[in-house]
């Protein structure tokens, strides 16, 4: 039936969300026959292994997205093939849509510089989501944000580079870590929520690293509206959920609006000492 | 470095006094000194002045993963912990010797819970004989 439509005809003129799950190769190429100017979110996640999916047709498909869906608030492309053709492609749609409109932006991709300096820049974006991969971000200046999530595979330089930085409404921060340079990452978070503002507002905070770390708590006592704290890593040579009575005090007397707090992970088979 | 690794029943009872409001836990627990703590191996943690007025914390779920407990120490671990928390009613665990813990602290609920139904229907029953009394129509009145 797909492949008899009338072309250029949307098969649901009065489409306004589009959800997809599980998208697979054989489906992707008719993703677009379902929008129309109507289409006001585009929800995709592609199957797992991404590298079952074409890249170049994934690519050529979402650079349709703008001129099929003039009108788009909300964009989520989860699981993306990781490819540059992917990549440009899904920058070369944001830089086409438009700019007003956007609330939500969520893409498990990178983005190239000029895509980068658009995201930073929307004035009714409110959830986030992007990999940053050897990259700087420029200073967010994203009024209506409330949630945020960064996947990073590289350092947190962008983290240093709140100058200018607007961000009034960030209550959600969720950040992955996908690099063995964890460092002093909470130290890097703490300057810039404390540099914007953040530090007052933000209700979750929840820190992903796949490499074992031993982070400094203490980085975390300005953050004291926090409802929900989640930091984990896993264990390697000791139990990363372990922390002391000195820690665990400064936390509860710092934050005593937490109704979550998860540090580490499931804690294993070590014996105390 | 750390000075010790794990958290003492010293550092639950300031997390339970201070937030109030926590829901789910997951850290690594000292739970030799929760034994201790229990057995007064050790002293009981003295209440600071602002947590001397203690509001129940609001604790339902503690996720333990894989630590290991003393042989035979499940029903005093999960005193402790309902001492702490009196509204804990999950744990989540990896290491099945957690399985005791948990079964006791579900029966220890189930017995609160129908003592509580008990003394509310006590109370009522004992309110409305007293009200009887009281609302009587007594020869005077007449």
């Amino acid at each position: 039936m797909l492949q008899h439509r009338t072309l250029n005809t949307p098969l649901l003129p009065g489409l306004e969300a589009f959800v997809c799950h599980e998208t697979t190769a054989a489906f992707t190429p008719f993703i677009p026959s379902f929008l129309s100017p109507r289409t006001v979110v585009i929800d995709i996640k592609f199957v797992v292994p991404t590298s079952e999916v074409p890249e170049l047709m994934v690519a050529s498909m979402i650079t349709t997205f703008p001129t099929l869906c003039p009108n788009l608030l909300e964009i989520t492309l989860r699981h993306l093939p990781k490819d540059q053709a992917v990549f440009t492609a899904v920058s070369d749609m944001l830089l086409a849509c438009n700019r007003n409109t956007l609330q939500r932006f969520e893409v498990s991709s990178t983005l190239t510089r000029a895509a980068r300096e658009v995201l930073s820049q929307l004035p009714n974006l409110r959830e986030l989501s992007l990999i940053l991969s050897n990259t700087l971000l420029p200073p967010l200046v994203l009024p209506n944000l409330a949630k945020m999530e960064i996947v990073h595979t590289c350092g947190h330089e962008w983290l240093r580079n709140s100058n200018g930085a607007t961000l009034n409404k960030l209550t959600t921060v969720c950040l992955l870590i996908f690099s063995p340079h964890v460092g002093d990452f909470l130290e890097a978070f703490e300057a810039f929520a404390v540099a914007t503002s953040v530090s007052t507002k933000l209700s979750t905070l929840s820190i992903y690293s796949e490499y074992p770390w031993d982070p400094n708590y203490s980085s975390l006592l300005e953050l004291k509206n926090l409802t929900e704290l989640q930091v984990l890593t896993p264990c390697r040579v000791t139990c990363s959920s372990t922390v002391n009575d000195d820690i665990i005090t400064d936390l509860a007397r710092a934050m005593p609006k937490l109704r979550i707090l998860q540090l580490g992970s499931e804690p294993c088979g070590i014996r105390s000492a | 470095m750390r000075n010790s690794i794990g958290v003492t029943a010293k550092g639950l009872v300031e997390l339970a006094c201070r937030c109030i409001h926590l829901s789910l836990l997951r850290v690594h627990i000292r739970v030799d000194n929760l034994v201790q703590a229990a057995v007064g191996d050790v002293a009981p943690p003295p209440p600071s002045a602002e947590t001397a007025s203690r509001v129940e914390c609001a604790l339902t779920t503690l996720s333990v993963g894989s630590i290991p407990i003393p042989e035979g120490s499940a029903l005093t671990i999960a005193m402790a912990l309902l001492h702490i928390f009196p509204r804990i009613s999950k744990i989540k665990y990896i290491n099945p010797d957690w399985n005791d813990v948990q079964n006791t602290i579900k029966l220890s609920n189930q017995l609160f819970h129908h003592i509580g139904a008990l003394t509310h229907s006590l109370s009522r029953r004992t309110h409305s004989t007293m009200t009887r009394h009281t609302d009587a129509p007594t020869g005077d009145a007449q």
